[in-house]
């Protein structure tokens, strides 16, 4: 077998048996270099392809088959689903809903993979159109003053898009959270590693933070209040641009 | 117990067995061909749907899940039909992204959002081999095209990926 084959076969499946492959990889250093990329490449797709199914699917699936499996004239069996399908909804759903971290328990876990205050990179230069798309995302606009904006990303938590902040004032660097979609009552939190405000913005919300130990919660709190008015500003009554 | 009331049962058994061996597998390959969390949820209960009602027609369990799959497929190309839309690609790349794209290494996203680009003919076919070990003549069956088809269209899938992850600065360094 020759290069040209052996990469052939090994772009079909990097796992292929073939003797004469097996034989070629021992042989051909570029070639055996080629088929642990692509081995490489799969283990990547296989990660990168695992999406879960949602909480509580295989139960929906039964659920939905017992109510379409019923006569049109309901049975005695078709009340007893019934009364079964309720008591399964009453069972899963509760633990479900207390199971249910706070939102600002998922804006942690969030930073965890991006925090981008403890960033490698020093400069993170949010262009002020890049600014621009990622506030338009979340139906707002820049403020006249709102700090330096650092780094503006458009982030997806928990299947929630919002917009992710960083906003750099003379006492440091804070993490700003625009949430479009909903609105969410005011208050303080403290997790392990943030300290942060909640607050609704007309028909949205907005979270600022600071880490932990290095931030002052009254400045949170003047710092949202401020945010807060300057975003405001930015939006209509009716909390449209 | 009436022996219809037992046959009965026994079917309800081997149906839970299918929902709970097979509902995520075919959720994940639902989402890939769809690119829609929603869709593919509704996909998945219209399969098993499908599949009660042809249950007795599964002779041997060992071949369930193909069978669950080709169901799946077929199911997905009705659903293009009902909407009198083009059975073509879609276009994943436009499609919000629908995990939380910053919860995974960067070479990670890189793949994903190189698999969300890649065409819907050549996606396919690597998803059922790489995700779930079907060989050549499994996706042959599954997609009814002929092996070389898909031995072709594995090939053109991992060139393109390759090339894709080597233009990404954060995965070619990763690359061994």
């Amino acid at each position: 077998m020759n290069c040209l084959e052996f990469r052939r076969r090994t772009l079909i499946d990097p796992n292929d048996p073939h003797p004469a492959r097996l034989a070629h990889k021992e042989t051909c250093e570029r070639c055996a270099r080629f088929s642990e990329q692509m081995l490489y490449q799969d283990e990547l797709i296989r990660e990168a392809a695992d999406i879960n199914a949602p909480e509580g699917f295989a139960a929906r699936i039964l659920l939905n088959q017992s109510l379409q499996s019923q006569s049109r004239r309901p049975t005695r069996w078709y009340w007893l689903s019934l009364a079964a399908s309720f008591l399964l909804a009453v069972v899963l759903i509760p633990p479900l809903l207390q199971q249910e971290p706070a939102f600002e328990e998922r804006l942690a876990v969030h930073m965890e993979h991006h925090n981008v205050l403890e960033s490698e990179h020093d400069v993170f230069a949010a262009s002020p159109e890049g600014i621009a798309e990622v506030l338009a995302g979340a139906d707002t606009a820049l403020p006249p003053e709102i700090g330096n904006i650092r780094y503006a990303a458009t982030c997806i938590v928990d299947g929630e898009t919002m917009a992710h902040l960083m906003v750099e004032h003379d006492d440091g660097d804070y993490v700003v959270f625009l949430v479009p979609e909903r609105q969410l009552p005011s208050y303080a939190f403290e997790t392990d590693d943030w300290t942060g405000e909640v607050t609704p913005i007309l028909a949205r919300s907005m979270v600022v933070m600071g880490m932990a130990r290095q931030t002052d919660p009254t400045r949170v709190r003047s710092l949202t209040e401020h945010l807060s008015h300057q975003f405001q500003q930015r939006l209509s009554p009716s909390g449209t641009i | 117990m009436s022996q219809l009331s037992q046959l009965s049962q026994h079917k309800q058994k081997k149906y839970e067995n299918l929902v709970q061996a097979y509902s995520s597998w075919l959720y994940r390959y639902a989402y890939w061909l769809t690119g829609d969390k929603p869709v593919s949820e509704d996909l998945v209960q219209e399969t098993f749907l499908r599949a009660w009602r042809f249950l007795d027609s599964l002779k041997e369990e060992s071949s369930a899940k193909s069978w669950l799959t080709t169901i799946l497929r077929r199911e997905n190309a009705r659903r293009f039909e009902r909407k009198q839309l083009e059975y073509s690609d879609v276009e994943m790349d436009t499609l919000p992204a629908t995990q939380t794209d910053f919860d995974a290494r960067p070479e990670v996203i890189a793949l994903r959002v190189a698999l969300r680009k890649l065409p819907a003919k050549y996606r396919e076919p690597l998803i059922l081999q790489v995700l779930e070990g079907y060989t050549l003549d499994d996706i042959a069956s599954i997609m009814s095209l002929p092996r070389n088809t898909v031995a072709t269209r594995l090939h053109r899938a991992r060139q393109k990926l390759k090339q894709q992850l080597e233009k990404d600065d954060r995965v070619a360094n990763e690359l061994p």
